[in-house]
């Protein structure tokens, strides 16, 4: 599994704030704020992090659907942000995403019908309206929908039929890779279950590779070969996901994995609680960008060199001078 | 032990073409002072229905409340005229929705939209308003809130979103929180911190809250009563450690198995996840008999035929099921 599908490097994507009248320049959030990684064939790689840390920025940017600021974005090999018209076009069918959201993510006023077979007519995949119709029907019992939906619009289906339509109409076009942002937060544990399944399914079936976005760390651990963690536009942790998840290095993942809520009294374990406030991704922290939060007991080189992200033990990077 | 607000034999549908949507039927139960009430359920269950339906937020026509009571502050929330129900809604009452950009305003600033939800119930010149805006966004976790004041919410992400929301639902100091699905977009830091500040919030001024989240860790961290719902009605109540300890609903049984565990690693790969079979029942279909029979592993063919009642199986643990046992 090392031959690797996309390559991304020194990634980055700054959102402009406003101006101030005594400014020259306008400041800005650095959302994406140089990200270097590899995701390998079918592979999930699971992504964590802090609320606004760019999870959804980078999986975005990834997919051109938010145009990055800098850095590259190999695919198969090619740099996909050179790319332009109908190259770019061929790149974009074989990457989708599938978003957090199933009620704002399709349309109210188009049927689950032209919802799904909409991509097959823009990218000319079906030559016939039987052939269309075939391949819609195909796609729906893939996913576990009767075909008698075809004609019913989203809002008469529940959160997690929706999510189901979202998978069909992602997979519609065969992508070799997919960004799932947030694919289950919305759905309530035995849907989420079932949608899970569905994932890891056609995963094996079509050979997919997804990146994985969560907050739901029981989730992320299920279905991750790999997981990063991302702290203020960065990886800070990277590794295979019984490595991280039973040998946290980064502080910051330490103190996530110790605030998953657990319902059964034995597990819980003692929170770590950051301390201080979430830094402003303006002006961010000089040194360490995680030091003004750390329960480490930092030293000098915390304040003022970056730790570069290092292989602290084969396959496991972590950027933390005090790690060992 | 305080009884803040009680709920009688709510009954909400939607009149709809094909017929009429019992979306929440014949629920019942009480909030106490400084406590909190855990709902969770299937998507669809009713969940948000119930929590519209406290607020007197129900779409209508399609929607209506077509019975039952809503006892608070000596008065009946489903019988009082409309205007004095919203001095009531984010003063007394407030809530957090699930939807975060449905009910935050594209046009305007998040600062306008706080400052707007404080000035409406406080009686605080625009300096002071602006304050205790910032404070309050600092209060969430906020990073730079005096920056972030002038962002829309388009410029935000979606837990900053879901976080203004909380904001501006606190930011009047109500006496009952109703809070649907208010952590799901958070990471679990934030989100600890979250539900610390609601703790604090509960103990210092006695805040009571209706929670609504399909997060069942985060329902055993807050709750201390939980009520399962399953196609519009109550499957089972009782005290949460209870409830977690000795589900006797086999819906319930089914969610608590459905949650993948830590530490089982990589098993995505090896074996599915235990999910409970078959879909939630069109409401519109259901046939009288027990709705959740057609997915349970316990059933017996007089399910078909009756629909089992809430029975206290248990003190203060009941449950509708014929089947199981204690
Ligand atoms: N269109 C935009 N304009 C300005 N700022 C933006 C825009 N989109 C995102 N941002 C900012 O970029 C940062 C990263 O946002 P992003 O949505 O990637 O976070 P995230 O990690 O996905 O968070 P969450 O877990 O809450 O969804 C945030 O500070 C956000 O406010
Ligand atoms: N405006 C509406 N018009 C028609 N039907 C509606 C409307 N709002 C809700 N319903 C129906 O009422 C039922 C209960 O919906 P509700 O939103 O309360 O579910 P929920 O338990 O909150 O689910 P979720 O976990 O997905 O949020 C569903 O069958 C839904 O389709
Ligand atoms: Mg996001
Ligand atoms: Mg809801």
């Amino acid at each position: 599994m090392t031959e690797k599908l996309i390559e991304i490097k020194n990634l980055k994507k700054h959102f402009p704030v406003k101006k101030r009248w005594f400014q020259k320049k306008a400041d800005t959030v650095k959302a994406v704020n140089g990200i270097t990684v590899d995701i390998f064939k079918g592979e999930t790689l699971g992504l964590v992090g802090e609320s606004g840390c760019g999870k959804s920025t980078l999986g975005r940017s990834l997919i051109r659907l938010i145009e990055p600021d800098e850095g590259q974005v190999f695919f198969n090999g090619k740099d996909i942000l050179k790319f332009s018209g109908s190259e770019l076009r061929q790149t974009r069918r074989r990457m989708q995403i599938i978003f957090q959201d199933p009620y704002a993510s399709l349309n109210p006023r188009m049927t689950i019908g032209s919802i799904i077979s909409e991509p097959l007519k823009i990218h000319k995949l079906v030559r016939s309206r039987q052939e269309r119709m075939d391949r819609v029907e195909g796609l729906l019992k893939e996913v576990g929908l009767r075909s008698d939906v075809l004609g019913r619009y989203p809002h008469e289906f529940s959160g997690g039929q929706r999510q189901r339509i979202g998978i069909a109409r992602a997979i519609s076009l065969n992508p070799d890779f997919i960004v799932c942002d947030e694919p289950v937060s919305a759905l309530d544990v035995s849907i989420q279950a079932q949608v899970i399944n569905l994932l890891s399914d056609l995963q094996k079936k079509f050979k997919l590779t997804y990146l994985f976005i969560s907050h739901d760390l029981k989730v992320v651990e299920y279905i991750s070969d790999r997981v990063a963690v991302m702290y203020l536009g960065e990886i800070v942790e990277l590794a295979y996901s019984k490595d991280i998840y039973r040998d946290p290095k980064h502080p910051y993942t330490q103190a996530l994995l110790s605030a998953v809520p657990q319902i059964d009294p034995k597990t819980k374990r003692t929170r770590i609680v950051l301390k201080g406030d979430v830094p402003s991704q303006v002006h961010l922290p000089p040194g360490c960008p995680f030091h003004p939060r750390c329960h480490y007991k930092i030293v000098d080189r915390c304040r003022i060199e970056k730790p570069p992200l290092r292989e602290i033990a084969p396959d496991h990077w972590v950027s933390c001078h005090l790690a060992e | 032990m305080s009884k803040i607000l009680e709920v009688k034999n709510l009954k909400t549908s939607f009149f709809l073409e094909e017929g009429e949507l019992k979306a929440v039927d014949d629920v019942s139960f009480s909030l106490e002072k400084g406590k909190t009430l855990g709902i969770v359920g299937e998507s669809g269950c009713g969940k948000s229905v119930t929590a519209l339906s406290l607020m007197r937020l129900i779409a209508q026509p399609p929607g209506k409340i077509t019975g039952g009571q809503i006892l608070f502050d000596g008065k009946d929330l489903v019988k009082i005229p409309i205007s004095q129900m919203r001095d009531i809604r984010g003063n007394k009452i407030s809530m957090i929705f699930q939807e975060p950009m449905t009910s935050l305003n594209p046009v305007f600033t998040i600062g306008n939209q706080i400052e707007e939800a404080i000035a409406l119930h406080q009686d605080l010149s625009r300096k002071q308003i602006r304050e205790k805006a910032i404070e309050m966004l600092k209060l969430v976790g906020i990073p730079s809130p005096y920056r972030r004041i002038h962002d829309y919410p388009h410029q935000l992400s979606g837990g900053m979103r879901q976080r203004v929301m909380i904001a501006m639902a606190l930011s009047c100091e109500p006496e009952i929180l109703i809070a649907d699905e208010p952590t799901t977009a958070l990471d679990v830091t934030i989100q600890a911190q979250i539900l610390d500040l609601l703790k604090k919030l509960q103990t210092e001024m006695g805040m009571a809250i209706i929670l609504i989240t399909h997060d069942l860790g985060v329902v055993s961290e807050m709750a201390n009563e939980v009520i399962v719902m399953y196609a519009g009605k109550i499957v089972e109540q009782a005290p949460a450690v209870e409830l977690f300890e000795m589900p006797l609903h086999p819906y319930t049984i089914g969610l608590l198995k459905s949650i993948p565990s830590m530490q089982e690693t990589g098993a995505g790969k090896l074996h599915p996840l235990r999910a409970i079979p078959g879909m939630v029942p069109n409401i519109l279909e259901l046939q009288g008999g027990c709705p959740f029979e057609e997915r349970c592993f316990m059933h017996v063919p007089h399910c078909k035929d009756e629909e089992p009642k809430l029975r206290e199986l248990k003190t203060n643990h009941w449950a509708s099921c014929f089947e199981t046992k204690i």
